[in-house]
């Protein structure tokens, strides 16, 4: 996408590494050449002269905890991943109208707008929980089942579908679907509670809850992009595009889009870990399913977290040193398009410790797992071509099951006077 | 229904604050019914009225009476009495308050005063204090829907006041004694249903 875009929720003051735009270090090379892979470090805005954001709304001062709130894009998708993020699914009550659905879209549209920058909402229960954004965003994006609740399945983007069933899916409706996604982030768990009973008890019962997944990351003094250690104790979420600039086209829908220009697709993934079996692995198994080590999350052939591995090493015996069954293996994009922002948040089911979505060959389950929550432009042709190569073939299928699965359309994002949806809507 | 701002001045002064504060909600995001046509008249007469609500709201409800809450501002050099109102989706209005009876709980009564708004200053209305009570509602008050108070001052002025439904749990003294009105989940669902055709 060429259309001059301004950076629209670059992060004000990411420290880190240069701002070295990862151009021409990219898949391409890794396809001709097959001895390096795009490996870009943690995401990071390609063009961020001072970080300024531009439209001058919701950006906090030097010290406010806030999240920019207006710009062409939702907040929530490039922007730094807080502590903590719930995934709340609703689905529209029986006999919802699209008049309804606009209705709560502007509901929400208002409170975000004030939750995120630390004031109360209207009718607010609780004004001063509002007070405590700690860099608060939510993300409201639709599933198809949305439109087609409100008997408008034309309006729906044809970008926006169903995955494909793969061979490893063990999924149930408690994890999936859904008519409409809010993601909730923030530094504060407690922060993430208020804005969630908020807004879905302000949508009124034209909503209905569906289902809700919490995950979180490390704690940090702001929300970063790094790369976590999954409940299995794996650096995940290393290889990354890069935000603002270049591949922008892998994340947001463009200008040729028309009213869904800003948008994006999530595909939120709930992987369940069998930590029993896992555990009984040795560390050098435990190296060999995923490609990488378990120290640092460098490639087994050397160097460090974001050195580019080489595929054509072999061992002494003439084995490749990086397994053509490891997860990191399988996983690399084999086209330059099969790439996506990933937002990883590892959850605990602290409720339900038996029984569970593995099966019951799959012996004992942990309550551990990861929400893989990742965002692209078209899924069908990014991420489905990955999961594909995954469900025939990942060592780490043996400890992981997907058991829950979700595609919605992350709306637009609103300047002031504009409402969610607004447009796509209409 | 279609909400009217109050006036055009305050809509531009209300979103400058916002914009300076470096945040903008409800009030920057209700711009767009400044383009409904219904607006140019009411602004119009009423540019010079010093009287304005901001963070204007009213407890959704289906039917009965709700409380419509906010902070009245008053621009001018004089204190504003605001002695009752009238509304398209209501029968009655009224200025409210809570006051404690003689058994020493605290009961909803009518201000015989009326709500005064000092001038140059603010009177907050709220859940548990003043606010303009909606009576005889002829239609149900849908959260999301912007909704025009007509408030009528001691002097004779007749100012609009946008506010906006949203859903709101507390608020329920306003029924002590009064028509049903609780919403329980059959209603809601009625409701919702209803709003929907």
């Amino acid at each position: 996408m060429t259309a001059p875009m301004r950076t629209s929720h670059s992060w004000p003051a990411e420290p880190g590494p240069g701002r070295r735009a990862l151009l021409g270090s990219g898949v391409g090379a890794t396809l001709a050449g097959g001895a390096a892979v795009a490996n870009a470090a943690a995401p990071r805005a390609a063009s961020s002269d001072d970080g300024e954001s531009p439209a001058g709304a919701g950006r906090g001062d030097d010290g406010a905890e806030v999240m920019p709130f207006f710009g062409p894009r939702q907040a929530g998708v490039a922007t730094p991943p807080p502590a903590h993020t719930r995934w709340v699914a609703l689905d529209l009550a029986k006999g919802a109208s699209l008049d309804d659905l606009r209705r709560i879209l502007r509901i929400w549209t208002e409170d975000m707008g004030r939750l995120t920058q630390g004031r109360p909402m209207l009718a607010d229960h609780a004004p001063e929980l509002s007070q405590d954004p700690r860099f608060l965003t939510v993300s409201v994006a639709l599933g198809r089942s949305a439109f087609e609740r409100v008997g408008r399945d034309d309006l729906a983007p044809a970008w926006l579908g169903d995955l494909p069933p793969f061979a490893t899916d063990a999924l149930q409706d408690r994890w999936s679907g859904g008519d409409i996604v809010l993601q909730i982030g923030s530094q504060s768990p407690t922060t993430c509670a208020h804005a969630h009973r908020s807004l879905v008890t302000g949508a009124g019962a034209a909503v209905r809850p569906r289902w809700v997944q919490a995950g979180y990351r490390r704690p940090s003094e702001r929300p970063r992009w790094t790369a976590e250690r999954n409940a299995m104790g794996q650096v995940d979420g290393t290889v990354q595009p890069v935000l603002d600039g270049p591949d922008d086209h892998l994340i947001w829908r463009g200008a040729e889009d028309g009213i869904w220009s800003g948008a994006s697709t999530l595909v939120l993934r709930r992987i369940a870990m069998n930590l029993d079996t896992w555990e009984s692995l040795d560390p050098a198994a435990k190296e060999n399913a995923i490609g990488r080590r378990l120290s640092d999350g460098a490639p087994l052939t050397g160097g460090g977290e974001h050195t580019p591995p080489d595929l054509t090493a072999t061992t002494g015996s003439g084995l490749p040193v990086i397994d053509p069954g490891s997860h990191m293996r399988r996983a690399m994009p084999r086209a330059a398009h099969e790439r996506f922002l990933r937002r990883p948040y590892s959850y605990e089911e602290t409720h339900d410790l038996s029984g569970g979505p593995l099966e019951a060959k799959d012996t004992h389950r942990s309550p551990h797992g990861l929400l893989f929550a990742a965002y692209c432009a078209d899924a069908e042709r990014q991420f489905v071509p990955v999961q594909r190569r995954l469900a025939e073939q990942d060592l780490l299928n043996i400890w992981t099951r997907a058991v829950g699965s979700c595609v919605a359309a992350v709306l637009p994002g609103v300047e002031p006077g504009e409402h969610l949806g607004e447009s796509v809507l209409a | 229904m279609r909400a009217t701002r109050i006036t055009l001045a305050t809509l531009g002064a209300v979103s400058a604050a916002a914009l300076l504060a470096g945040c903008g909600g409800e009030d920057a995001s209700t711009t767009a019914s400044a383009t409904d046509p219904t607006t140019s008249s009411s602004s119009a007469e009423q540019a010079t009225s010093p009287l304005t609500i901001s963070d204007g709201w009213v407890k959704a409800t289906d039917e009965g009476m709700t409380g419509a809450f906010g902070t009245l501002r008053n621009s001018g050099e004089q204190d504003i009495v605001i002695t009752g109102g009238s509304s398209d989706i209501a029968g009655m209005v009224e200025a409210h308050v809570m006051t404690t009876d003689d058994s020493g709980q605290m009961v909803m009564t009518e201000a015989k005063d009326g709500h005064t708004v000092p001038a140059g200053g603010e009177l907050v209305l709220e859940p548990g204090g003043p606010h303009l009570m909606l009576m005889q509602l002829e239609e149900p008050v849908v959260a999301g829907t912007d909704y025009v108070i007509t408030v009528t001052t001691k002097g004779g002025e007749s100012v609009d006041l946008t506010v906006a439904g949203r859903e709101f749990s507390g608020a329920e003294e306003d029924y002590d004694g009064g028509e049903d009105d609780h919403s329980d989940d059959e209603h809601e669902h009625e409701h919702s249903e209803e709003s929907s055709s």
